[in-house]
């Protein structure tokens, strides 16, 4: 009796110490959630190889990286940040980050971005896009989306048509290129699904000369854009090239149809950005297509589109915001951020990326770097995203474009309800 | 002293449900509650600083919407309803008097068969997208073959055309549901009644609406309440084909809630959209089963 109740308070005595002493040890080590939106299993798997390297350089900081399906995780991570459930990091798009600011869920991380030295490797968009929200850093771009002309080369050689560089070309070769009996059509349209900003406005407003660089749907004299002589004859433009040049499925067409239509011949021209590069490498070969900078107005001499990007920010209730931060640099380190860029088809943020890295100067990949570096004639422009009517744009746009292409309304009906929308 | 045994078995009754109760009430009855009251505020992702209440103008957008027109999409809902639950109902029925009838390899095909209800809508919806697609898809090549066209046909762009496709796709999926619960039925009539009803001189068409019909109506009756439903509640498939378009044509009041909830963030628009579908669907099961109750079959 003696001995086990000398052992009962052995192990009495001995159990707060055990558990304070793994209290003690887990609280030495500091756990960061991080959700990540643009799930892929590549994407995944590079950044669980950045996480370990991570962790293994700074044993006290471990990384749980959340990754919901693409479909859901936008508003896995709505839902989350509402509940205030623990998240240290979330991944953003450009278009949705204003919506986190707006809700107080992400923290202005300033003073953190003015002492780190990799800023000033930033491309000048890179800066800007950090600052897009009140012009205050919510956001650190990772990545950007910049569309491309992707061409057929083996078509065009066929058909002894050159790659165009301006829209008028563009419409010209589409319409020379189609032949509806052969199942040959030029252009490769984007039919729903935030088709506007995938190509219809660059083509539709590259002839003008004074857009604002602060909202593409205005002038600088604060008229809405398809209000305009150019405007106009660019929509009208480009109604007749999808009647002309386009297969008439087009309007139902998203991202999945376009690459189909581009690799199987149907179309020879696609606009879109970099991240297709790695699905038409698999399925046609460099051979057959190369990649060339969007085509410019006729008139203006001038191509105008958006950067979409996408980027990391701390969450406002964070409790670890310093070591958040090391890890989010970490990820977005030059090295780093290239080597995920290659993994997603996506372009880096630092000029230095774009300097050293051939795969980012060469081959298809010059097409963009000839828009970075020829700020003259590709101008970047922005959406009005931090508008609250921003989020019912695409589906509102979506509604009147598609009854245009199908007949059901004319230009001038068209553009007057666009009008209203942004009065 | 003063309490009964029938009190001391209420009381324990209740104690017993409320392990029930509980949760079915947290989980659903105070979320429909709170999205009943979203549906009377501005609501929107956007900036959930300001929700004020706005009374019906929620509703008001909603009815009022040009660039998604209310009628259009109230008749699309009804038409992909009533023409998914014919078809379905029909062709279901026609497989499960096929599979009650003995053949080989009748356990093989009754699972291969069953298979496309356990496939997720959104993928359905994708596969149909392919099939249906106007310049590679397997329904035009297959009626070019045919030479019933002799050009591809856009069957998800040209507005005619989209909302017949969606249905297709519908049907096909919907047809085991049928197969599966009238197969169950059907096994349930008596031998007896078919022989008894041939005596009588009933041919084939007589015994299937006078003894089989008769016979399963209240699980007639409760799998096509229970399908209208669903019907009504399932926009994955025109998600994947279509997305409520070209044009509004296939948009039927669960796709616009989806899209009012995930491309625009409106939660108070989408909440409303809830309340009218879940109206009317009291109102679909109300008159349903009146007629379903007073009519013989």
């Amino acid at each position: 009796m003696k001995r086990s109740t000398v052992g009962l308070l052995v192990v009495l005595l001995l159990a707060p110490a055990l558990a304070f002493a793994q209290t003690k040890a887990k609280s030495e080590v500091v756990q960061l959630n991080f959700i990540e939106m643009l799930t892929s299993p590549a994407r995944t798997a590079f950044l669980n190889e950045v996480i370990a390297r991570f962790e293994a350089e700074n044993p006290s900081i471990k990384v749980n990286l959340i990754s919901p399906p693409y479909e859901q995780a936008e508003n896995k991570m709505t839902l989350m940040l509402n509940a205030k459930q623990p998240l240290d990091i979330i991944e953003s798009r450009d278009g949705t980050i204003k919506q986190f600011v707006n809700n107080g869920q992400v923290a202005n991380l300033e003073n953190y971005l003015k002492n780190w030295s990799a800023k000033d490797d930033f491309l000048p968009m890179s800066s800007y896009a950090a600052r897009v929200i009140d012009g205050k850093a919510y956001i650190i771009p990772q990545l950007f989306f910049v569309k491309g002309l992707f061409v057929r080369t083996d078509i065009l050689k066929k058909a002894g048509i050159a790659i165009p560089k301006t829209v008028q070309e563009l419409y010209d070769a589409s319409v020379a290129l189609t032949d509806p009996s052969k199942n040959q059509y030029g252009y490769v349209i984007r039919g729903k699904s935030n088709a506007w900003k995938v190509s219809q406005d660059q083509l539709c407003l590259a002839n003008l000369t004074n857009i604002d660089p602060n909202n593409f749907y205005k002038t600088t004299d604060g008229a809405f854009v398809y209000d305009t002589a150019e405007g106009k004859a660019g929509l009208q433009r480009y109604v007749d090239l999808y009647k002309k040049a386009v297969s008439p499925d087009g309007v139902n067409w998203g991202f999945a149809e376009q690459i189909n239509a581009f690799v199987s011949g149907a179309g020879a021209f696609l606009i879109q950005d970099p991240d297709a590069i790695a699905m038409i490498d698999k399925q046609l070969g460099r051979d057959s297509y190369t990649v060339v900078p969007v085509p410019v107005g006729e008139k203006s001499g001038k191509a105008y589109q958006d950067f979409a990007f996408n980027g990391l920010s701390i969450v406002s209730y964070s409790q670890h915001k310093d070591e958040a931060w090391k890890f989010l640099t970490y990820l977005i380190s030059p090295k780093n951020n290239s080597e995920f860029c290659k993994s997603y088809g996506a372009l880096p943020v630092f000029s230095s990326s774009f300097k050293d890295d051939p795969y980012f100067s060469t081959g298809v990949f010059q097409a963009w770097h000839t828009m970075f570096t020829h700020p003259e004639t590709y101008k970047f422009v922005n959406y009005p995203i931090t508008s609250a009517k921003f989020s019912a744009w695409g589906p509102y746009q979506e509604q009147y474009m598609q009854r245009l292409l199908l007949g059901q309304s004319s230009v001038d009906e068209t553009i007057a309800k666009w009008a209203s929308y942004w009065k | 002293m003063g309490h009964t045994m029938k009190d001391l078995r209420t009381r324990n009754l209740a104690l017993y449900l409320v392990p029930t109760f509980l949760p079915v009430a947290l989980l659903v009855y105070v979320p429909v509650v709170r999205s009943m009251v979203i549906a009377f505020k501005r609501y929107s992702m956007f900036d959930l600083r300001d929700t004020p209440f706005i009374g019906f103008g929620n509703f008001s957008d909603i009815f009022g919407d040009s660039a998604f027109p209310f009628l259009q999409i109230l008749g699309n809902t009804f038409i992909w309803i009533f023409a998914s639950l014919v078809l379905q109902f029909i062709l279901g029925f026609c497989l499960a008097l096929l599979l009650r009838e003995k053949f080989h390899g009748r356990g093989i095909y009754t699972s291969l068969v069953f298979y496309t209800w356990a496939v997720s809508g959104f993928a359905i919806g994708l596969i149909w997208s392919w099939i249906f697609n106007g310049q590679f898809g397997l329904a035009n090549d297959i009626l070019m073959r045919l030479h019933l066209i002799s050009r591809p046909v856009g069957f998800l762009s040209n507005p005619k055309y989209a909302l017949v496709a969606v249905i297709v796709a519908n049907v096909w999926y919907g047809i085991p549901f049928f197969g599966i619960m009238l197969l169950a039925a059907l096994q349930s009539v008596p031998k007896e009644l078919y022989e008894a009803a041939k005596i009588d001189g009933a041919g084939a068409a007589g015994r299937l609406f006078r003894v089989t019909i008769p016979y399963i109506s209240a699980t007639i009756v409760s799998t096509t309440l229970l399908r209208m439903m669903w019907i009504m509640n399932f926009p994955e498939i025109i998600y994947g084909m279509t997305n409520g378009g070209p044009a509004n044509s296939t948009n039927i009041l669960a796709t616009q809630m989806i899209n009012k909830i995930y491309k625009e963030y409106n939660y108070g628009q989408g909440a409303a959209l809830s309340l009218i579908i879940m109206a009317l669907l009291f109102v679909l099961a109300f008159v349903y089963l009146s007629i379903a109750n007073r009519k013989e079959f």
